[in-house]
């Protein structure tokens, strides 16, 4: 089923709001769950951000892959931070040759890495040491739009990126290109981007 | 600033015999009064000591041993011998001092002056914590407020360095790179 010829989703999904209301809004959530952490009650149990954070986002982030597949990358509050980035200070070096090379290992190495920390020293308990995660990925995340060319954190670093891929392949909603158009195109504006939209 | 928390009195009577082993031999006998002092504040993660006066017939007693064991809210004790911290109240930095004769359930206090003994309790949860003192027979609860401990300014400092270096050093990149490739 196509769901683009719904006409509702479709005026929803081309609206010029779509999707920085939902960015908006992680984005707000996002400042909500740092600062809550890192200045709030240190009580997992009595701190906002650690609810919406371990309670509310983390379980339903593998079940948003399977129902609305990467629909997370796309209202993520650290691509809608990392395109601000970008578009004050991004240099857009290509992406480096390791990073293309060796991605799947990096995204491994760091989704086991995060794991094991969480479980070592009780992240999900401990709301200074979330924040201080939260911190530490939104440091690289700026890195890498600051020096690099479009999504390179979200493409070839991210963990939950990576999770997001592979998950979301069992999803019900999928991303399709239609092959006819494709054959003619010649300009890739899906990819490249415009001077209107990004690629 | 310190205060003085609260004061309890318990009385010791008929029971001698059976403290006379907990107590590793001591002959302090009757009434302990049991006096704590708290810190006024007490922080998640921070060694705190805390003091405990006691006194038996109005003199300072020494030679007692004296225990904490710590109560939250929804657990009624720790079992101190373990070392790994249950339920959130870690009772000490190292192995705990419960494997001393006479503290069972907690950690010992080291005396410290004339019938004062101090104890170094880290608490690794925040929130209301109760602190049960024993001496023999004699008890004492006190009910803590275990406050949040502040980030550290060292982590929110290198964070922000971090971001200005990564952005100012991109956008001079930038400055750079942008009449090359109008050369070009």
């Amino acid at each position: 089923m196509n769901l683009l010829s719904i006409s509702w989703i479709r005026a929803a999904l081309r609206s010029r709001y779509y999707p920085a209301i939902f960015q908006w809004l992680t984005a707000a959530a996002f400042v909500v769950v740092v600062l809550s952490a890192l200045f709030g009650s240190n009580n997992s149990g009595q701190n906002l951000g650690m609810a919406l954070a371990w309670t509310v986002w983390w379980p339903l982030l593998p079940l948003s892959f399977l129902l609305v597949g990467r629909f997370w990358c796309a209202i993520c509050p650290f691509a809608w931070l990392m395109d601000r980035a970008q578009n004050a200070v991004g240099v857009r070096l290509t992406v480096p040759r390791f990073l293309r090379r060796h991605e799947l290992w990096i995204i491994a190495t760091l989704l086991v890495l995060v794991t094991y920390v969480d479980e070592a020293w009780r992240l999900h308990g401990d709301a200074r040491l979330t924040g201080y995660l939260l911190l530490a990925v939104l440091a690289v995340a700026i890195f890498f739009a600051a020096y690099f060319e479009r999504r390179t954190f979200c493409r070839y670093v991210c963990f939950i990126g990576g999770f997001a891929a592979n998950y979301s392949r069992a999803g019900i909603v999928q991303l399709r290109t239609d092959p006819d158009r494709c054959r003619d195109c010649r300009t890739q504006d899906c990819y490249e981007g415009t001077k209107s939209t990004q690629g | 600033m310190k205060r003085i928390s609260a004061i309890s009195v318990a009385l010791l009577a008929g029971i001698m015999a059976r403290d006379g082993a907990a107590l590793g031999g001591t002959c302090a006998t009757g009434a302990y009064q049991l006096t704590a002092q708290l810190p006024a504040t007490i922080a998640k993660g921070k060694a705190t000591t805390l003091i405990l006066h006691i006194v038996a017939n109005g003199k300072p007693a020494d030679r007692v041993t004296a225990c904490l064991t710590t109560a939250a809210l929804f657990m009624s004790v720790e079992d101190a011998m373990d070392t790994t911290p249950a339920g959130g109240s870690d009772l000490g930095t190292g192995p705990e001092a419960a494997a001393e004769q006479g503290c069972r359930m907690g950690n010992a206090g080291v005396p410290s002056g004339p019938g004062t003994y101090a104890f170094i309790w880290e608490p690794d949860t925040a929130g209301r914590v109760n602190l049960t003192f024993t001496a023999g027979a004699s008890m004492l609860t006190v009910p803590v407020d275990v406050a949040s401990a502040p980030p550290s300014p060292a982590i929110l400092i290198l964070f922000v360095l971090a971001v200005a270096a990564v952005l100012s050093t991109a956008a001079r990149m930038r400055r750079r790179r942008r009449p090359e490739g109008a050369v070009s």
